[in-house]
């Protein structure tokens, strides 16, 4: 009774304990998958140290591939023990992917069940990094093969795992060790005696190098697959015939081999191997059944006298119990065999995948995407993180090993000061030229713009005008620049080459019209103008005059939107599949009048006619054209509703955008001004894609798969805690420097007319309820 | 041919279409089988010989393949109780395992009842590297396998005896106890090792 008792005792035990730690991580602030993964990273720590201490060595530190949970792969940081006694420990520098295994676990299909966490992989190559106490004849840096490594960079392994590589294996080749001993075993219990005829059922890692291990004295050698994909491989790599079973059903009862090898797993391919195998022929399970084969047919088998050999890698020890080393011979006849040119694996081993990407590499695997022949190469990770000193006396660091999965981590990188490629740089670095701006209109957004010009290395504030000459003057005085009575004043002076508009939306396009006609740059703040034909017009004017047509569309520059955008280019998401912005304000009643200062008393802002609308041309319009800066997605078609819950009635408060990108993507944005409860503003921007997330606000950090300079894949990455900047004086400063050098400014008309023409589709859709092409607005399809 | 066991009053009936001139055998461990399963039967034409000698002989091969593919291999387990595993079990002599389990693997099972159970149990029993052999009837219903378990990880050989046929061949068949008579019609006698089936006496 005693001793029926104590599973019960020892289940309940580690209830209690769990239980215990889940509390106590919950009040360190980790829940749910979190603790989870803190328990796990625990556990591990613990592990380690207890390897560590049972050989009583340190550990050495790397990379390692870990399934943390169904359907995730994670590339975490591992400790192993150094070499014990019998032991080696060795830098992986490739490791094989068994694909048929691998995404049968992955898929968790049957006799694949894993428990989680797991560290998949089982075959690999590198070179010696240290040796036990007792083993003599291996020295570090010897080129070494190693059967049931992990997908890690280290590993430390029995002496009988590792095998010596001859000179001429390259290491990739080596990494397939595991399967040549596989399909080297399954050969070898063919028997097969010189002049039979071969068949071999699949095409996978397993099939491939079987026919290429057996074909030997083989009288003819058949390939059958499903498809003829693997057609030309079969028959460069020594085949006689290829069938696809999928497009010849019958072809392969003919085959009367002598020897047929089910490689599949498929536990229907059996009956087709029956019909190919010759009477009194043999037929050699090499590939592991995943599930029950019904209707086993027995008829078949006893009517040809069949035999159906069981070939499984471990029936190599059960062939082989005294050995101390079964597996060695099978692994050597393999290397001599590549040492030897008699097999090539090349396309076994051709698609190098990035640790960082495991991820993807899996989904890709599930999803058919990849099919076979993938190896991790480890060498595409930094050396120093790859082998690297790991200290024995440390607490589990649940943080900085980013465990913290839904938390942005600090990005490593930075606290040891390495500069990542896509890291926002001094903006004000390469600045040149002088550009000498006159500032037209001194309300509400003036104050900000001439705090940027004045910030800007390369560029002065030369003249102020406001109707309001107060206005104007208070600037000008700030700031160092003059006044102008008239806006044609301002004109008419050399030392200003450029106009920054600061006015109500409605005088954009006169102004800018005007101010190019007489050869100045025109810089207006955002929107472009308070209607897309107004601003077709400024376009045209600027053209027509060769003066540069820039938006001030600032937020493009804020570090995370810069470090964002060069992410978005480098992939980190795939390609764009949608994206989702909310603004939300409560804007008070004297908005309406003085804007948010308050410094000038104007009603334009309520009036459609001249405002153009309400929260979306006048607040939203900065995150249009951030959402399409840092995505690059380009709107194809806009559906849209507004409404006015609270504001003057001629313009809306609320505004509700579905959006279709030209790629296909999906995009919503919801945004409001007369949202009570929400008067400091409250933004949201997402985007995303098949390979990773992007948050830009409010929590800029972005999630990737892919591997990204200086990234944790799988890991949300923190993008905040750049140096601030002024924006304005950002755009201001490149703006200058562009036009010095003759170039196109960042920010350029076209831009301004992209969500000019988005704007207008939406309020069209609105007023229309139907979907609108901000294309057909640009090209007047549509409508004037 | 084919003979079939259905239900009737007094129990199990075998039924026929068996020329008048003829006479067929069954093995006693085909007729595991459940009502209607249609059993393969051994037909002899008995004018001028001795059927029962025919028949034992056509049995006798299938047990003399069986044993063949257990050559170097002991101890040996056969199923059922039939013809061919009496026959069997007398030619395995010294190598002959009285029985078989989990705790006890024999290197080799001799499976010759074709049930799915039997045939499954024989693949769980044998030993590592262990050869099942296939000579049962697989009349009572399909036999659905997995695998990987045992065929696969243990590296077991699964081996097909072709089916029991008559023959020109002379060989003597080791001595079997009698075959027992049953007509076409009648329910099935007590249990034996094998069957004589005669067609049903005109009335």
């Amino acid at each position: 009774m005693g001793r029926r008792m104590l599973p019960a005792m020892s289940s309940r035990l580690k209830d209690i304990l769990n239980a215990q730690a889940s509390r106590r991580l919950s009040q360190l602030g980790y829940s749910g998958a979190r603790a989870a993964d803190a328990k796990r990273e625990a556990w591990w720590w613990a592990v380690a140290r207890g390897q560590g201490l049972a050989r009583r060595r340190g550990l050495v530190g790397g990379w390692g591939i870990v399934w943390t949970d169904v359907g995730k792969a994670e590339l975490v940081p591992i400790e192993v023990p150094r070499p014990g006694p019998g032991e080696v420990t060795v830098a992986i520098l490739a490791s094989a992917v068994s694909s048929g295994t691998e995404r049968a676990q992955y898929l968790r299909l049957p006799n694949a069940r894993v428990g989680y966490p797991h560290m998949p992989g089982y075959s690999a190559a590198g070179t010696v990094a240290m040796v036990g106490r007792d083993v003599t004849d291996l020295a570090d840096g010897d080129r070494v093969a190693v059967r049931g490594a992990p997908h890690a960079s280290v590993a430390t392994l029995s002496r009988a795992a590792v095998h010596v590589l001859p000179d001429d294996v390259a290491i990739e080749h080596a990494s397939l060790i595991q399967l040549g001993v596989i399909c080297n075993q399954g050969v070898r219990r063919a028997r097969i005696e010189p002049g039979e005829s071969v068949a071999v059922v699949g095409s996978g890692p397993i099939g491939a190098l079987t026919q290429r291990l057996a074909r030997g004295d083989t009288s003819r050698l058949t390939v059958l697959a499903r498809s003829s994909e693997k057609k030309e491989t079969a028959l460069r790599a020594g085949a006689d015939a290829f069938i696809a079973t999928g497009e010849d059903k019958l072809a392969a009862e003919d085959l009367s081999a002598d020897v047929v090898f089910d490689t599949t797993g498929d536990p229907d391919a059996l009956a087709l191997a029956v019909r190919a195998t010759a009477v009194g022929g043999r037929i050699v399970l090499l590939g592991s059944p995943r599930g029950t084969t019904r209707a086993l047919p027995v008829e078949e088998i006893r009517a040809k006298r069949l035999r159906l050999i069981g070939a499984h890698v471990e029936t190599v020890r059960l062939e082989r119990p005294s050995e101390p080393n079964p597996f060695r011979r099978d692994g050597d006849e393999f290397l001599s065999a590549l040492a030897d040119r008699r097999i090539s694996v090349d396309d076994l081993v051709e698609l190098a995948v990035d640790p960082r990407e495991a991820d993807v590499f899996y989904r890709d695997l599930a999803s058919g995407r990849v099919v076979s022949g993938a190896r991790f190469d480890w060498t595409l990770l930094a050396a120093d993180g790859r082998v690297r000193r790991s200290r024995f006396l440390r607490l589990p660091e649940l943080r900085a090993r980013g465990v913290d999965a839904d938390q942005a981590a600090e990005p490593v990188a930075r606290s040891v000061g390495i500069r990542r490629s896509w890291e926002p740089q001094d903006p004000f670095a390469d600045a040149v030229g002088e550009l000498r701006i006159g500032l037209v209109g001194c309300g509400d957004i003036a104050t900000h713009n001439a705090i940027g010009i004045s910030l800007a290395p390369n560029a002065t504030l030369s003249a102020c005008y406001d109707p309001v000459a107060e206005l104007a003057a208070e600037l000008a005085l700030e700031h160092g620049a003059e006044v102008t009575a008239t806006v044609e004043e301002m004109l008419a002076r050399a030392d200003v080459d450029a106009i920054f508009l600061a006015v109500p939306h409605h005088l954009h396009a006169p102004l800018a019209i005007t101010a190019a006609e007489a050869g100045k740059h025109v810089i207006v703040e955002k929107p472009l103008a308070n209607t897309l034909a107004g601003a077709k017009q400024m376009v045209e004017a600027a053209d027509r005059a060769g003066v540069v047509l820039s938006v001030a569309f600032p937020h493009r520059y804020e570090p995370h939107a810069v470090a964002a955008r060069r992410l978005v280019l480098a992939g980190a998401l795939g390609d764009v599949g949608g994206t989702l912005v909310k603004y939300f304000a409560d804007k008070p009643a004297s908005y309406w009048l003085g804007g948010f200062s308050g410094r000038t008393v104007s009603s334009w802002r309520s009036s459609r006619e001249q405002a153009g609308g309400g929260v979306l041309i006048m607040n939203i319009s900065h995150l249009l054209d951030l959402v399409r800066h840092v995505t690059g997605l380009e709107v194809d078609t806009c559906t849209a509703a507004t409404a006015t819950l609270d504001g003057p009635a001629e313009v809306e408060d609320t505004v509700s955008l579905t959006l279709r990108y030209e790629n296909g993507a999906i995009g919503a944005l919801f945004g409001s001004s007369a949202l009570r409860g929400n008067r400091g503003g409250s933004v949201e921007v997402h985007a995303w894609g098949r390979d990773g997330s992007l948050e830009l606000e409010p929590s800029p950090r972005v999630y990737t798969t892919r591997a990204a300079d200086g990234l944790r894949t799988t890991r949300w990455n923190s993008l905040a805690g750049f140096p601030a900047r002024d924006l304005r004086a950002v755009y201001v400063s490149r703006l200058a420097s562009a036009i010095t050098r003759g170039e196109e400014p960042d920010i350029t008309a076209a831009d301004g007319l992209a969500v000019q023409a988005l704007i207008e589709a939406a309020y069209r859709s609105s007023d229309d309820r139907e979907p609108v092409r901000p294309l057909d607005l640009l090209l007047g399809k549509n409508g004037p | 041919m084919i003979v079939r066991l259905v239900s009737g009053e007094a129990g199990l009936v075998l039924e026929a279409a068996l020329p008048s001139t003829s006479v067929a055998y069954v093995d006693a461990d085909w007729l595991r089988s459940a009502p209607d399963a249609e059993i393969p039967a051994l037909v002899v034409d008995p004018v001028g010989v001795d059927p029962d000698a025919r028949a034992a002989q056509a049995f006798a091969t299938v047990a003399r393949e069986c044993v063949g593919h257990t050559i170097g291999l002991s101890p040996i387990y056969v199923t059922g109780t039939g013809v061919v595993a009496t026959i069997t079990r007398t030619l395995l002599g010294g190598r002959l395992a009285p029985t078989a389990s989990e705790a006890e693997r024999p290197q080799a099972v001799i499976e010759t009842t074709g049930d799915p159970e039997v045939v499954l149990e024989a693949t769980r029993v044998v030993a590592d590297l262990g050869v099942v052999v296939l000579a049962g009837e697989s009349s009572g219903g399909q036999i659905d396998l997995d695998l990987y378990p045992d065929v696969h990880v243990r590296g077991l050989e699964l081996v097909g005896v072709t089916p029991a046929r008559i023959s020109d061949g002379s060989d003597e068949a080791p001595p079997v106890p009698p075959a027992l008579q049953v007509t076409v019609g009648s329910p099935l006698p007590r249990a034996a090792v094998w069957y004589r089936i005669t067609p049903a006496v005109e009335r």
